[in-house]
């Protein structure tokens, strides 16, 4: 079994060269012998045509006469010519001496022109005979016999030759199969070779782009940008994985400062319950940020499968909004809710959309300064339900509006403030779970307006 | 009440055991699945808590076999897992509810109480009383010092839910859970922000307080007189 894709393509190329100049050969060597015969058989015809004529001119001696002359024109050797009563009894012959066992009986011609061609190999001779037999009138028949030896050795210098010939043709014709699939095969092996890199962990190189043709080309501009998009993946998880050690670092050492404070000191019962107060509070923090992460990451792989129902997103709006009413009331801030009066429907899990919203709204309230206000609408056009949650916070550079939505995003100049950073990470999760999308519209200075949009449930 | 808990890790089981000691109960504890059986099957219980992740003998199966031999035992599954599938699967298999760890353990204290509660089918009082607070589920008004108190709504089914749970601590997350019908908590205060109403409504103009705050834990509504 023929392992390599190259030496299975110079095979294949050889073998199919070969065939193709044998064919060639073959219909070039038929060709070149039946020109040979025919120039045999005008030769053959105009001897017979004189004989003919002469008997009928000078009579019978003339005729045996000319019988001689043309075989010994022609070579005693090459020809013999033999001249036949109505009877069939042999009434002349030429020079037999290099025909002796020349026993055939004339064939008695049937065709309309009374001749007949024939090809033997005669007793006691090393070569082919044509043989004429022609009815010459008045009951005659003339038999004239050429040895094909110089045709023969032609034709077989013509089969030596080519057998030479045919072996060197298919050596050269496997040597340039050979190289034609090296060269093609010749970018396969260079993105194999980067490939093996990747393998290794090196992420640095790609293909580089030469003359291989425009299949091996897409090839490696297929497989580079499939590694640009693995070299981002890695990025993006690197990063993650950067802000998760942070984001639990953080916690983690204010649990730990405050019990080794609460410890080394001399303290009373109510600073122990203090400390442990706190101390549940950091765990519930942490806890709420593994489960967020195991949500989205769970969404994001499709694992859970959602359960899927008519869900009133005017209903969850209303109710998401009177959930935070007290809390933005509290912080000073102006709330306002607007949805429309129809039910907008859309099919999805009903908490999974809630919390999307919450998140939103949460999000708005967090980040907008007191004395601002959230406004949260709810409406729908022809093909989408949109849930906007309008806030007058500090915006969002342009540059970051993609940006905010990464797992553990926080803007830098809301590094301190509280919160995980997953909220808006997972809402879009979730969104997205359900076919939609979340837009930003924002002005720095000005605020942001975050918009859900949900595609209709098909009536 | 006595309880058997199946849980091989030895601080959650102490923290467990401790609380329950705590409410009032005795504690049988069992470090895996084939001893948990024996002591589910050789002894009465009025409730078991069962780990799902179990050496020798899985948690699932140990709640098939309780189940197989036809014994009324209500079971409470604990679990790392957070799976629809496997929440499914805890249910199906006979358990009558489930947690996710980590959890509060004033959560699986109130939904210990809600089982049994629901098991010896205690009827539900009509009208609840917390000192001089009293709350009337039926014609939904609520009295201190005999003096009405007008609530909205959500005030009305939070004051509801503190008071059924008197003299327990219940979280934010289970009052997010049972008063808004959301199962996650929100980043900002909101539940604070909804105790601060309440209080205003129900404490604030009267001498002692009724609603406590325990800091991280949650809130607890009780006498303190």
């Amino acid at each position: 079994m023929i392992r390599t894709l190259s030496a299975r393509l110079t095979l294949q190329l050889s073998f199919l060269f070969a065939l193709l100049t044998l064919a060639a050969f073959t219909l070039s060597y038929i060709n070149l012998k039946s020109i040979l015969l025919e120039k045999t058989d005008a030769n053959i015809t105009i001897d017979a045509f004189e004989i003919a004529k002469t008997l009928q001119t000078g009579g019978m001696p003339e005729a045996i006469r000319e019988i001689r002359l043309e075989a010994e024109a022609e070579g005693i050797n090459r020809v013999f010519i033999r001249l036949f009563s109505p009877e069939r009894e042999v009434l002349a012959t030429s020079n037999l001496s290099a025909w002796p066992e020349l026993k055939i009986k004339p064939q008695e011609p049937k065709t309309e022109d009374r001749r007949d061609f024939t090809t033997l190999l005669l007793e006691g001779m090393r070569h082919k005979t044509r043989i004429l037999t022609q009815d010459i009138g008045g009951g005659y028949l003339l038999q004239i016999g050429f040895l094909l030896k110089e045709d023969t050795s032609l034709l077989v210098g013509f089969r030596q030759g080519f057998a030479t010939v045919f072996v060197a043709l298919v050596i050269m014709g496997a040597l340039s199969s050979f190289l034609i699939s090296k060269r093609a095969m010749r970018g396969v092996e260079r993105i194999r070779h980067i490939a093996n890199r990747v393998s290794q962990g090196d992420f640095s190189h790609r293909v580089v782009l030469g003359n291989d043709g425009e299949e091996i080309e897409n090839l490696a501009r297929t497989f580079n940008q499939m590694q640009e998009k693995i070299q981002v993946l890695i990025h993006e998880l690197q990063d993650v994985t950067n802000n998760i050690a942070h984001d639990l670092r953080s916690p983690l050492t204010r649990i730990r400062g405050l019990v080794e404070t609460t410890l080394t000191g001399k303290q009373n019962i109510a600073e122990y319950q203090e400390m442990a107060g706190s101390v549940i509070e950091e765990c519930d923090k942490l806890t709420g940020m593994v489960n967020t992460m195991l949500e989205i990451a769970e969404t994001d792989a499709g694992i859970r499968t959602m359960p899927k129902t008519s869900v009133n997103m005017a209903e969850i709006t209303r109710d998401v909004g009177q959930l935070f009413y007290t809390v933005a009331e509290d912080k000073g801030l102006d709330i306002q809710i607007m949805v429309a009066a129809d039910p907008l429907e859309v099919r999805g899990d009903r908490s999974r959309l809630q919390r999307a919203v919450a998140n939103l709204v949460d999000n708005a309230i967090k980040y907008t300064p007191s004395g601002g206000e959230v406004k949260i609408y709810a409406q729908a056009n022809e093909t989408h339900i949109l849930i906007s949650v309008a806030d007058t916070g500090p915006g969002i550079p342009a540059e970051e509006t993609e940006h905010i939505f990464n797992r553990f995003c926080r803007l830098d100049q809301s590094r301190s403030t509280l919160g995980c950073g997953l909220g808006l990470s997972l809402a879009r999760t979730l969104i997205r779970a359900h076919g939609g999308d979340i837009h930003i519209e924002s002005q720095l200075g000005h605020g942001s307006t975050f918009t859900i949009s949900l595609p209709r449930q098909a009536v | 009440m006595r309880i058997l808990l199946i849980e091989d890790d030895d601080r959650t089981a102490g923290f467990v055991t401790k609380g329950y000691n705590q409410a009032g109960h005795v504690v049988d504890r069992a470090t895996n699945g084939e001893e948990g059986l024996f002591m589910a099957t050789s002894f009465t219980y009025d409730i078991a808590v069962i780990d799902i992740m179990l050496p020798r003998m899985d948690g699932l199966t140990v709640i098939e076999k309780i189940r197989e031999r036809r014994i009324k035992l209500p079971i409470i599954i604990l679990s790392a897992r957070k799976t629809v599938d496997d929440r499914i699967l805890g249910l199906q298999s006979g358990s009558d509810d489930y947690l996710v760890k980590p959890f509060a353990f004033a959560e699986l204290l109130a939904r210990t109480q809600t089982i049994l509660r629901r098991i010896n089918q205690i009827d539900e009082p009509t009208t609840l009383n917390v000192d001089d607070l009293s709350l009337d589920v039926v014609k939904h008004k609520v009295y201190r010092a005999e003096m009405e108190i007008n609530l909205q709504h959500k005030e009305f089914a939070l004051l509801e839910y503190l008071m059924r749970n008197a003299g327990r601590v219940v979280t934010k997350t289970m009052i997010m859970e049972h008063v808004w019908d959301y199962n996650f908590d929100p980043e900002t205060n909101v539940v604070e922000s909804r105790i601060c109403r309440l209080r205003d409504k129900i404490d604030r103009s009267f001498k002692h307080q009724l609603i406590h705050t325990v800091r991280g834990a949650g809130y607890i509504l009780e006498s303190r007189s």
